[in-house]
């Protein structure tokens, strides 16, 4: 026995990568997993044979999506529904979270698959079919928004709670054009909302301006203008995430949580209660109900008590 | 609004008027025609309406009614957004967010928690704080103040033309040992930062043979000695008769066998215990209920006890009770 012995190897814990230049140490430290994701980088992929359609509706969205944004606009031989290798190594590439594939063929024309990357892999994706599209250019004079605000989010249609397929795309939606996650913004520079409408089994598109007008109190009177991209889209085909994978995905880090509060919890009418804890109870101290058994003995006669104690019971 | 300021004003104080609520809370009444039924998050700038779409009137003209019920939305998510909390910087007020609700999947997995060096677990049992050093230090020999490390650096010993011998040592090249020393402290860093990766990979399985990164710590030799006993073991006698004639090797004392699971007094020929233990276990079950505790027995037996106890305290001298003194 004594013969094995565990050889020490000296590659053992050398699990970080080594770097030389303080350029590539940084470019490694922005791959690695972070406790707090602020945003996703989006790519924009174009397929082998595409519409100008799609190739406008590529590059709406690379504007859209700046600075967080890279684009792929050479003729990539990609079919992401049936092998995802190419888009997970694009993604691993180019530190991406988010993917956007435009592609068009006589079976499927003007497609548009979009999806996510969880761990270097693809979490889920939803292929489209884009239809009645109109462009951002066709919206010209319309008041635009600043590069990099963050729009509003409006989800209209009861498909987007009830049908989980949309409910998934709406989340993938929000996900795509959301930005950076932050504490404070600054409400003048709430100057874009996308509106998505769940409706007749298709989601639409919209894209508006909000221009703020005087109403006479604090809240401004909000006038919307459409600037486009707009379009409707009919679900194809879809990948959704395995159970275990999703709850991977969708775990929070420790130091973000919020703080269990113990004991204290409200009820249906907003009312708060309180859990107290007493410790162990005295037994001696118990108030019985009064019994002969357990009342004291008087002194005069404890010989008969005794006499009278049995332990034949 | 004049029926509200008068009776406001005759209004005794401390009395609220249900119509000024009404005020209050109808934000933008005048800027939206719809009831508010939205579902908001507002951390995401975002608002769900789930209920008020309305398919033949969106069949009649799409464009407009999209445009139409769009707008109000826009306007009570505005309106909300522009209720919160908010503080006021130069280029306008800035909203204070409240947490995204929606859950939005990672893009990688959380990191696993760090592990701490050695001399970071030291550090945090002596309650040792990082300190920063200042990167220029001031230079008695130039008289300027020049950067602590590196090329031209304050007091820099090996820039001097002589040096004193050392007087223990008088052959040594004191220059020659001021670079060995560099390179000696310069091999332990990287020595102690090597056991420390070493140290901080975690072992995630239990046996030897697999392929994962082991934790060669100290505290975990025995366990380590265990799991390769164990390994060695299982391949002893993993051979196509279980090692039922394989050889002894010289200083093996016999094969190791593998753990038999049967229960105990079970088909070893002793028919008359196994009946009685059989018997014991039936009668346990059926006699079930005479176990169940007789609380009013009990409280009896206890009763009585604790009067013989109190009965032995008094007479403990042989004699009569001693009486209480009365005040």
């Amino acid at each position: 026995m004594s013969s094995i012995k565990p050889s020490i190897d000296r590659s053992v814990g050398r699990s970080r990568q080594m770097s030389k230049s303080a350029k590539a140490k940084a470019f490694l430290r922005s791959k690695e997993s972070q406790e707090v994701e602020h945003y996703k980088q989006a790519m924009m992929i174009r397929g082998k044979w595409s519409s100008q359609i799609i190739q406008n509706v590529l590059k709406d969205f690379y504007i859209l999506k700046k600075p967080n944004a890279v684009q792929y606009n050479k003729k990539n031989d990609i079919y992401p529904m049936e092998s995802a290798e190419s888009i997970e190594f694009l993604g691993e590439k180019s530190v991406s979270g988010l993917f956007a594939f435009g592609s068009h063929s006589y079976k499927r024309p003007h497609n548009l698959v979009i999806g996510r990357l969880f761990d270097d892999s693809v979490f889920d994706m939803y292929e489209f079919s884009v239809l009645n599209y109109k462009g951002m250019e066709q919206f010209q004079g319309a008041t635009t928004s600043r590069l990099g605000n963050k729009p509003c989010f409006i989800f209209n249609g009861a498909e987007f709670e009830n049908d989980p397929i949309t409910k998934r795309i709406g989340n993938t939606f929000l996900d795509f054009f959301r930005g950076h996650v932050v504490e404070y913004i600054n409400l003048a520079g709430l100057d874009h909302v996308i509106i998505l409408t769940a409706v007749n089994g298709r989601i639409l598109f919209r894209h508006y301006s909000v221009l703020f007008k005087r109403s006479g109190t604090k809240v401004p009177r909000v006038e919307l203008e459409e600037m486009g991209p707009s379009f409707d889209l009919e679900l194809r085909r879809s990948k959704i995430p395995s159970e275990d994978v999703e709850k991977q995905a969708l775990k929070i880090h420790r130091s973000v949580q919020p703080k269990v509060v113990k004991n204290v919890d409200s009820n249906d009418l907003g009312e708060k209660h309180g859990r107290i804890h007493l410790g162990k109870q005295d037994y001696n101290t118990l108030a019985f109900k009064k019994t002969k058994a357990l009342s004291k003995r008087k002194q005069s006669n404890h010989h008969s008590t005794a006499s009278h104690s049995s332990n034949d019971i | 609004m004049s029926t509200t300021t008068t009776s406001s004003t005759t209004a005794p104080e401390g009395v609220i008027n249900a119509s000024d609520i009404l005020a209050q809370n109808k934000f933008s009444s005048h800027l939206v025609e719809k009831e508010d039924s939205l579902l908001y998050d507002l951390g995401n700038l975002c608002a769900f309406d789930f209920s008020s779409l309305n398919k033949a009137e969106y069949n009649e003209n799409p464009e407009e009614y999209i445009n139409k019920i769009s707008r109000d939305n826009v306007q009570l998510l505005i309106t909300r957004m522009f209720q919160l909390d908010s503080k006021v910087v130069e280029s306008g007020a800035l909203a204070l967010l409240p947490k995204p609700l929606t859950p939005i999947p990672r893009m990688k997995p959380i990191p696993e928690a760090k592990q701490q060096t050695r001399w970071e677990a030291f550090a945090a049992i002596k309650d040792i704080k990082k300190r920063k050093k200042d990167s220029k230090v001031w230079d008695e020999t130039h008289k300027e103040w020049r950067h602590s490390w590196g090329y031209k650096r304050a007091n820099d010993e090996g820039e001097n033309f002589a040096m004193y011998a050392n007087p223990n040592n008088p052959e040594q090249d004191p220059f020659q040992k001021l670079i060995d020393d560099k390179k000696e402290r310069v091999d332990k860093n990287k020595r102690l930062e090597q056991r420390n990766l070493d140290e901080s990979h975690k072992r995630s399985s239990s046996m030897v043979g697999s392929n994962n990164g082991l934790d060669f710590s100290k505290e975990n030799r025995g366990q380590i000695k265990n799991d390769v006993r164990n390994t060695l073991n299982v391949a002893k006698v993993s051979t196509a008769s279980m090692g039922k004639f394989d050889k002894v090797l010289e200083g093996d004392k016999k094969l190791p066998t593998r753990g038999v699971k049967r229960l105990a007094g079970l088909g070893d020929n002793n028919i008359q215990g196994e009946s009685e233990n059989s018997l014991k276990m039936v009668k346990r079950i059926l006699n079930k209920e005479e176990g169940i505790l007789n609380v009013d027995k009990a409280t009896n037996q206890f009763i009585t006890n604790e009067n013989k106890e109190n009965m032995k305290k008094k007479f403990k001298d042989g004699g009569r009770p001693i009486k209480k003194s009365k005040k």
